[in-house]
């Protein structure tokens, strides 16, 4: 009997949809099973953010000072965000949504932070869970995974890499892409498709960006937010 | 409309409810206002007159008529769960609360992030009559919470000392909640998707016990 290739449970022979997970499934000229997903397209906007001239979502001004030392300024470019640990999240507040494409444009100015695209990011009293495309540009590296966290711990399960991919540039302006559609996601880096997945685990939630630093001893780590997008799927 | 009609009329791919077309081939979509869902083919049937209780360790003591569980701390909850993980199905257990403290449900969905996991949680508490449906996020002995129905009265639901079987039918984003074999109540509610099934029993105020006699699983059509 063969397995899933996306949830690995037991199939039927010559079966067209895992009964567990609900993939569909096609087989290659060996006869190996794979996970057959249904492209993602880009349908009409529904929200743009252009930093150059409005906050980052969730927040009502341009240039903040937190207590921490973390701060952001307003540029003409966008905003211009130091870390000096931790992360710092932005939350679009108005966008509860099933199906998106979600495409935030930065620059990462140094070497020890991570940003990320989220979709479906949804609480459970104060613990939340989502999906996100996270990437560290220095080095080049992607990574795909779902997350939980909660004020006593945190936690992730990887739905691809981390792995490097020449896509993304290691100076420079990226464009990142997370795509939803029911239980398949998408990740686009500068117009290049990295990776989809069958993952049904999350399916509903909210869109976000992030940054991350894994820097030690509080060294500030800078990031520019130009833009982002969110677009319904497209027939 | 029914659970089956969450496929492709053209393609026979997975749909979305409530999506405005088929992901697969394109095709646009209309959906009605009701969907019934109903049990198919059995994955699993447990007798645990018979069969052993996945969980509950020792808490559990077998009997000849079901595993019957104490929960022995106010406000508590045991567990288990069962294999396989699914996206679309029908889960039930049937069992007796025997004391004014016990409640005892369904766990569906229930997925891990690492060491955490999420999942739908169904329950009934024959002492009131009621029941809850609810959202569960936990990791190690914290659990998090977010309700989709609290505790609701329902006639369908028998009293201490009674038999209740309580299920909870689930296809893509739509749920259903069956008690005793008859309809409760349909929620849409797309926040989880895919994982184990489970049985769970608790207590309120003080102690509890319950009688766990049998679950299964079917698949939604």
């Amino acid at each position: 009997m063969s397995t899933c290739p996306s949830c690995a449970q037991p199939i039927q022979q010559n079966a067209i949809e895992c009964d567990a997970c609900a993939v569909r499934i096609a087989y290659d000229a060996h006869g190996k099973p794979f996970a057959a997903l249904p492209a993602i397209r880009p349908g009409s906007v529904l929200a743009i953010h252009d930093f150059g001239k409005v906050p980052l979502p969730g927040m009502t001004v341009r240039s903040k000072n937190w207590d921490d030392g973390d701060s952001i300024a307003a540029t003409d470019q966008g905003i211009l965000l130091t870390l000096l640990s931790g992360m710092r999240w932005f939350n679009q507040p108005y966008l509860r949504i099933r199906d998106s494409c979600v495409r935030a444009c930065f620059d990462v100015y140094d070497n020890e932070l991570r940003a990320r695209v989220v979709v479906r990011k949804q609480s459970v009293d104060d613990a939340s869970l989502w999906y996100e495309l996270a990437v560290t540009p220095h080095d080049q590296h992607y990574r795909l995974a779902r997350l939980f966290t909660a004020p006593e711990q945190s936690d992730n399960t990887n739905l691809s890499g981390p792995a490097a991919h020449q896509a993304l540039l290691a100076k420079g302006t990226n464009v990142l892409e997370l795509r939803a559609q029911g239980p398949t996601l998408e990740a686009w880096i500068n117009g290049v498709k990295v990776c989809a997945v069958h993952d049904a685990a999350l399916g509903i939630g909210g869109v976000a960006i992030g940054v991350g630093s894994f820097a030690s001893g509080k060294k500030a780590q800078r990031a520019l937010f130009r833009w982002l997008e969110v677009r319904e799927v497209a027939p | 409309m029914s659970g089956r009609q969450l496929s492709c009329e053209n393609c026979g791919g997975p749909l979305t409810y409530g999506s405005a077309f088929c992901a697969y081939c394109r095709r646009p979509l209309q959906w009605g206002r009701h969907v019934a869902i109903e049990r198919g083919e059995q994955f699993f049937v447990k007798d645990f007159s018979r069969d052993p209780l996945p969980g509950g360790g020792t808490a559990t003591q077998k009997r000849h008529d079901g595993a019957l569980v104490s929960v022995e701390k106010e406000n508590w909850e045991r567990w288990g769960s069962f294999d396989p993980k699914l996206r679309n199905a029908c889960v039930a257990v049937r069992g007796v609360a025997f004391d004014a403290s016990a409640d005892f449900g369904v766990y569906a969905r229930m997925h891990a992030q690492g060491d955490a996991k999420a999942a739908y949680q169904l329950k009934i508490y024959p002492a009131f009559r009621s029941w809850r449906l609810r959202r569960e996020a936990w990791i190690a002995k914290t659990t998090h919470v977010s309700s989709i129905v609290d505790w609701e009265f329902s006639p369908l639901i028998g009293g201490i000392g009674t038999i209740n079987e309580v299920e909870l039918r689930f296809f893509d984003s739509v749920f259903q909640v069956v008690v005793n074999g008859q309809n409760v109540t349909t929620v849409v509610d797309a926040s989880f998707g895919f994982g184990l099934l489970g049985w769970v029993c608790g207590s309120h105020p003080g102690p509890s016990q319950v009688l766990l006699q049998f679950a299964g699983a079917w698949r939604a059509r």
